[in-house]
């Protein structure tokens, strides 16, 4: 059974969570992030005070880790700053707990991106300009999707032929991600296939056929920014594993829409 | 057919198996994160279930050594539980 799995600190979160519910005011901030269809959603409120978190709640729709590492980072990011607790990492949560089972490593992720969203969208709120915030928006999303779309950033492919011998960066959002990715192998060399897992979670078939593939996984990697001028040129990776950004040179994005 | 399946809206099947778990009930559940896929169970999607519906599922099982205490434990343990996971989620409002 997974959950013997868990530490006893997660247990512990599980069944005594701290810091639910909600908060109302006008400085208060919400963040949102997840989708109940892949089985997880989270809203956390943040009350600020001279740029001071000085009280925080969640709610949560999610399993047993969810719950924990949201209740987890409440009490991590509850009297820091705002510009600290933007820098509390999925790890800092996950060790706090001493460690999560790998397969729930998208919880903490989870946890973090959802306190990011509502810092993020306080600072909006309040007009406070800042580099790191413009990293993260309400969803999570990645900068650039919306400025590029269709013009390097597709949210559809109809004709994989169109890519022929592109430089093409997938997005792992599903299964019809990885499909896609294969398809586009055929037509050329270089696909880059980015996902936030470590490992996919497909079918031993599909994996074997992207082994066999000249696609390149960047696993533990976030895509942060995609970049240019007229069109897609670059994407920022940020390799969660190592803890490092760093840019390739592209062609094109697909972001299909997510599945689980 | 000794299996009897359960679906609680607002809550995931993961929470409540860990919270029944805590009771020493054992449970299955067709969650996604109960699964090695994170993905919900294809049975139940396949049933007309939608993807959240399928995550709040719950499995009974019963078997040759159950007793109908064990039934009245599960019955008496079983509103708490769902009822604790509905105040932390943001998917469940209460009927007013």
């Amino acid at each position: 059974m997974k959950s013997t799995q868990y530490s006893e600190k997660v247990l512990d979160h599980f069944r005594n969570p701290r810091n639910v519910g909600t908060l109302e005011g006008n400085d208060v901030a919400k963040g949102t992030v997840g989708n109940p269809v892949c089985g997880d959603l989270m809203e956390f409120y943040i009350r600020v005070k001279d740029n001071t978190i000085v009280d925080i709640k969640f709610k949560t729709f999610g399993c047993g880790s969810a719950i924990a590492t949201a209740s987890m980072i409440t009490e991590l990011a509850k009297g820091k700053t705002i510009d600290e607790a933007l820098k509390i990492t999925r790890k800092d949560v996950a060790d706090e707990l001493d460690g999560l089972p790998p397969i729930k490593m998208h919880c903490s992720n989870l946890a973090a991106d959802a306190l990011r969203a509502a810092i993020t969208n306080y600072k909006e709120q309040h007009k406070i300009k800042s580099v790191e915030a413009k990293k993260v928006t309400s969803q999570g999303a990645i900068i650039g999707a919306d400025t590029f779309l269709n013009r390097g950033v597709y949210r559809t492919v109809e004709d994989v032929a169109a890519l022929k011998d592109k430089r093409v960066l997938v997005l792992d959002t599903g299964k019809k991600s990885v499909e896609l990715a294969l398809s586009l192998a055929q037509q050329t060399p270089r696909v880059v296939f980015v996902t936030r897992a470590r490992e996919l979670s497909v079918t031993p078939e599909l994996k074997k056929k992207i082994k066999q593939s000249d696609i390149k996984v960047l696993r533990e990697s976030v895509l942060l920014e995609i970049k240019g001028l007229n069109q897609v040129e670059q994407v920022r990776i940020h390799d969660q594993n190592e803890d490092e950004e760093y840019d390739l040179f592209l062609d094109a994005v697909i972001l299909l829409p997510p599945q689980c | 057919m000794n299996n009897a399946h359960f679906r609680f809206d607002g809550i995931e099947g993961e929470s409540l198996l860990l919270s029944l778990k805590d009771k020493g009930i054992a449970v299955s559940t067709g969650s996604a994160c109960s699964s090695q896929t994170l993905s919900a169970s294809h049975t139940l999607i396949a049933l007309g279930l939608l993807h959240e519906e399928a995550h709040g599922s719950l499995q009974l099982t019963v078997g040759r050594f159950t007793h109908e205490h064990d039934i009245d434990a599960v019955v008496s343990v079983l509103p708490e539980v769902v009822k604790r996971l509905r105040e932390m989620s943001p998917l469940y409002k209460e009927e007013a």
